[in-house]
């Protein structure tokens, strides 16, 4: 069967194409109209999908969308009406959002790609989530934990699943927390309150909570309190979220926590203010951590599996994932590479197959890359054209180049194969650097990526190296392998590893197997073998504010941006020519 | 190749298909454990508005005008 | 042109907080562009004006943080900078840069005629803004710099149409005029369309929602918080929204 799944509308629109079970491909809609986050319909996602399988539209078998947009209405206009008479000012624009487009994703699906209203489907938002998690993990059974902001009515669930390859599959939610009680709300309100945009700034919140306390962690226990039966509530007199579209934290909480920072002014966490709001955001991650380890452990006791699959937004807090393993007691977790929305697309995609149209279950192959491959050509063509050194040159050397100039303090470009799906760079979209430079840190995060100072960089490193630079709990390899878990540096090992040491001593490492990104493990590994540790410097290939790169254009273009040292597509290498760069390159009338 | 198809074009076969998404959230509401049938009429004058609105961005420079006649 | 609209600019730009909002604004609206015109670079299969786009970015980021930087100075003058935003953006034409730029859509020929007469407008605003910042002259050296690198790019852009579309340079300049009209009359017919289907969905919640708003919050009394048990809707055979 041929299904394209589809997430739009919210934040981070994305499509994914199965075709008899396994995925072809997956892209988010960023990575192809450059506009970040794109909520819009992804038109061009899908459009890559199919191109890239050489199919029609009419040649689908299904489309399926990830929430069930008049269950998600109900609870829209369920929440204006008990919110009244203070939701008067966002009922208009509410209304005008869902009965005015959201509601009709049958028509607009129908509309834009010509396929039959019989052939679009919808599951629900936790659904495509936990399907995301479960369906593409190597497991056989698991229980299923998803926690984001909201779907439809839902903001967090649990259940469990189980597959056999060639078998059923079946994914059985048991229980779920409803709207307005969320844990992704509850992180956003303080996201907003410390001036970072919500649904993008979460992970800043978490970089700076490691250089506070969390000397209010009792204050926000009330805020987030615990019910009876083991679930969750907010105390909504301080969060608004529930009344107003644009705001997510009340009055009261502003009183508890002072003034909500300038969005425009830095934050320097060696000062009074910077330190106080370090405090609180180590509060709100302590007490969140608290919560869903507390969930995940009475999860354990209840399903007796040794298994977890994480799914939703939440489960891109690598601090929490990796308390979660520590102490829940589950061998293993799985985060898929794409935990948030985007996923839900190619998690849509396999419910429907594997569980709405009952086909057998086939194992998925566990790695990221389903998005649109580099083409080496168009860089050497570029950079030909603005008589820049471009070569082609053979694997070793190539590998003996890079080493060298890595360890000499260049940054690398890196570009191969199919893009990732998802928000990190796992190899094959990425900017490589020395690991144990801090001054390189702050030349990234100053010149290269433009972001505060506080945030810290990810190491990558060989898994079967991972355990000798990094203090690992049992099952820590996995949470590593798509870079979903922060784990503590081991002491030894920290100075050499400075520009990705955060300031509590740990990084969000990702451990990475030669089976799935071959050529950067190959490097690793040349590179442990001149300079001592097969480590390096990884993040995303982007500037701030940018999506990643997708193409060799947009690799190329960055590059320059950026002023980085080197690019790498594949087996071509262009070098910077620093002389050259501003005054012969680019010309002005 | 996906056909593209004209704005006003588009949005007359979403208004088209608007009637089974609001059979759909009526039986939704009618079969709900919570006890939500008293806001069958309510949702249904609501998307019947989002009709207009919808039609109105179909032709967003006739947008105003279709809202006055509204 | 200046002249006549000398003392609105006098007026908007006497208020340092407004003052601070503007410039603040002209550098995400900088911001923005840059992106765009990287973007062009990228998709332009000419070498040369790759270039030239590419040169022009880099200026359009320098102006982002010139702007942004003075906007910040501004700021931290005042003891209460009030909101980010005013009514809607409060960007006048002149000031919204490339204005929802679709890059890939266009051709050449339409993208340079667009930047052309873009740059243009910027530099007129600019020329009007410097006008009437005499009691702030950092900010005014700041717009008078700005001012010139626009008229620049006006020239490159102009030349470049030439080079690349020698036939269809003026029929391209026209027709963008008439879509920057367009576009102008759109984006007062959608404020306007906004503001009465405001006032109409704000009628209807107060003269039709109050007897359910009551039904609502009697039957929200009856539910407490924690957890619920996940509704199963498998048996709809994945068709239903609901």
């Amino acid at each position: 069967m041929k299904i394209l799944g589809i997430s739009a509308f919210y934040h981070d629109a994305a499509a994914a194409l199965t075709i008899d079970g396994l995925p072809v491909a997956a892209v988010q809609e960023e990575r192809l109209s450059r506009s970040k986050n794109d909520p819009a319909f992804p038109l061009r996602a899908i459009t890559w999908c199919l191109d890239h399988a050489a199919l029609e539209p009419e040649d689908l078998d299904a489309v399926i969308f990830y929430e069930r947009p008049a269950l998600k209405f109900d609870r829209v206009l369920m929440t204006l009406l008990r919110g009244f008479p203070q939701s008067w000012r966002i009922f208009p624009q509410a209304m005008k959002n869902m009965v005015g487009e959201k509601l009709w994703v049958r028509g607009i699906i129908s509309a834009q790609l010509g396929v039959p209203a019989k052939r679009i489907h919808f599951t629900d938002h936790h659904l495509s989530h936990a399907a995301a998690a479960f369906l593409t993990a190597p497991t056989q059974q698991a229980a299923i934990l998803t926690a984001d902001g909201v779907g439809e009515w839902a903001t967090l669930t649990v259940g469990q699943a189980r597959k056999r390859s060639g078998g059923p599959a079946e994914i059985s939610l048991l229980r779920e927390v409803h709207f307005p009680h969320s844990l992704g709300l509850f992180y956003s309100a303080f996201t907003a309150w410390l001036g970072f945009p919500v649904n993008e700034g979460e992970y800043k919140v978490m970089g700076l909570a490691a250089y506070g306390t969390p000397r209010f962690a009792g204050e926000v226990r009330h805020m987030l309190h615990r019910t009876r039966d083991g679930a969750f509530a907010l105390d909504l007199g301080y969060f608004d979220h529930h009344r107003a579209a644009d705001a997510a934290y009340s009055h009261r909480f502003v009183e508890l926590f002072g003034p909500p920072r300038d969005r425009f002014e830095p934050i320097d966490p060696t000062t009074p203010q910077g330190r106080h709001y370090a405090d609180v955001a180590a509060s709100a991650q302590c007490v969140l951590e608290e919560v869903i380890v507390d969930i995940a452990t009475a999860l354990r006791r209840e399903t007796g599996l040794s298994d977890l699959c994480l799914g939703g937004g939440v489960a891109l807090n690598g601090v929490a994932n990796a308390r979660i393993l520590r102490a829940s007691s589950f061998e293993r977790l799985f985060v898929p590479p794409a935990p948030g929305d985007a996923g839900c697309a190619l998690g849509a995609a396999l419910w429907a197959d594997r569980i709405l149209f009952g086909q057998p279950h086939r194992d998925c192959p566990d790695h990221p890359f389903w998005g649109p491959a580099v083409v080496p050509t168009d860089l050497a063509r570029l950079a030909a054209e603005d008589g820049l050194s471009c070569e082609r040159v053979g694997e070793a050397e190539l590998m003996d180049r890079l080493v060298d100039a890595i360890g000499r303090g260049a940054i690398v470009g890196w570009m191969e194969g199919a893009a990732e799906f998802g928000p990190r760079a796992l190899g094959h979209r990425s900017i490589l650097a020395d690991p144990g430079d801090a001054a390189m840190r702050d030349r990234i995060n100053r010149d290269i990526k433009f972001r505060e100072s506080f945030r810290p960089f990810a190491p990558v490193v060989p898994a079967d190296h991972a355990e000798t630079f990094f203090e690992l709990p049992p099952g820590g390899a996995r949470l590593g392998r798509f870079m979903s878990g922060v784990f503590p540096v081991r002491p030894e090992w920290r100075d050499r590893l400075r520009a990705v040491t955060h300031v509590d001593g740990t990084a969000r490492v990702q451990m990475l197997e030669a089976a799935m990104a071959p050529r950067l493990h190959a490097l690793l590994m040349a590179y442990g073998r001149r300079h001592g540790l097969p480590v390096l410097l990884n993040t995303s290939f982007n500037l701030a504010g940018d999506p990643i790169v997708t193409s060799a254009a947009e690799g190329y273009s960055t590059f320059r941006r950026a002023g980085l040292d080197l690019l790498v597509a594949e087996d071509l290498i262009v070098r910077r020519d620093p002389a050259r760069q501003d005054h012969s390159l680019e010309a002005m009338a | 190749m996906i056909r593209h198809r004209g704005r006003l074009r588009r949005h007359l076969i979403i208004v088209g298909s608007a009637s089974g998404t609001i059979v759909d959230l009526v039986r939704g509401l009618w079969r709900s454990t919570g006890g939500r049938r008293w806001m069958i009429p309510l949702v249904v004058f609501l998307c019947s508005v989002g009709v207009i609105l919808t039609l109105a961005a179909g032709v967003e420079a006739l947008a105003p005008f279709i809202y006055s006649i509204f | 042109m200046i002249r006549w609209r000398a003392p609105i600019d006098r007026m908007v730009w006497a208020d340092p907080r407004r003052r601070a909002r503007k410039l603040m604004q002209f550098a995400e609206v900088e911001a923005q562009g840059a992106r765009d015109l990287f973007r062009a670079a990228e998709v332009t299969p000419d070498p040369h004006l790759r270039r030239r786009l590419f040169a022009h970015a880099r200026d359009e980021v320098r102006h982002a943080a010139l702007f942004r930087a003075r906007g910040l100075a501004l700021r931290r003058t005042l003891a209460d900078p009030g909101p980010d935003r005013a009514l809607g953006d409060g960007l006048i034409p002149g000031e919204r840069g490339f204005d929802r730029l679709e890059v890939e859509k266009e051709s050449m020929a339409a993208l340079l005629a667009f930047i052309h007469l873009s740059e243009r407008a910027a530099a007129h605003a600019f020329a009007a803004y410097g006008a009437v910042l005499g009691h702030d002259p950092e900010t005014r050296a700041v717009i008078a710099r700005i001012a010139r690198d626009e008229e620049g790019h006006m020239r490159y852009s102009r030349a470049e149409l030439a080079r690349l579309a020698p036939d269809q340079g003026r029929r391209a300049l026209w027709i963008a005029r008439l879509r920057r009209l367009w576009r102008a009359y759109l984006r007062l017919a959608l404020i306007l369309a906004d503001l009465i289907s405001r006032l109409i969905l704000t009628l209807v919640y107060f003269l039709l929602l109050a007897p359910f708003a009551w039904m609502a919050k009697r039957s929200a009394r009856r539910q407490a918080p924690g957890w619920r048990a996940c509704v199963d809707r498998s048996r709809d055979g994945g068709g239903g929204q609901y």
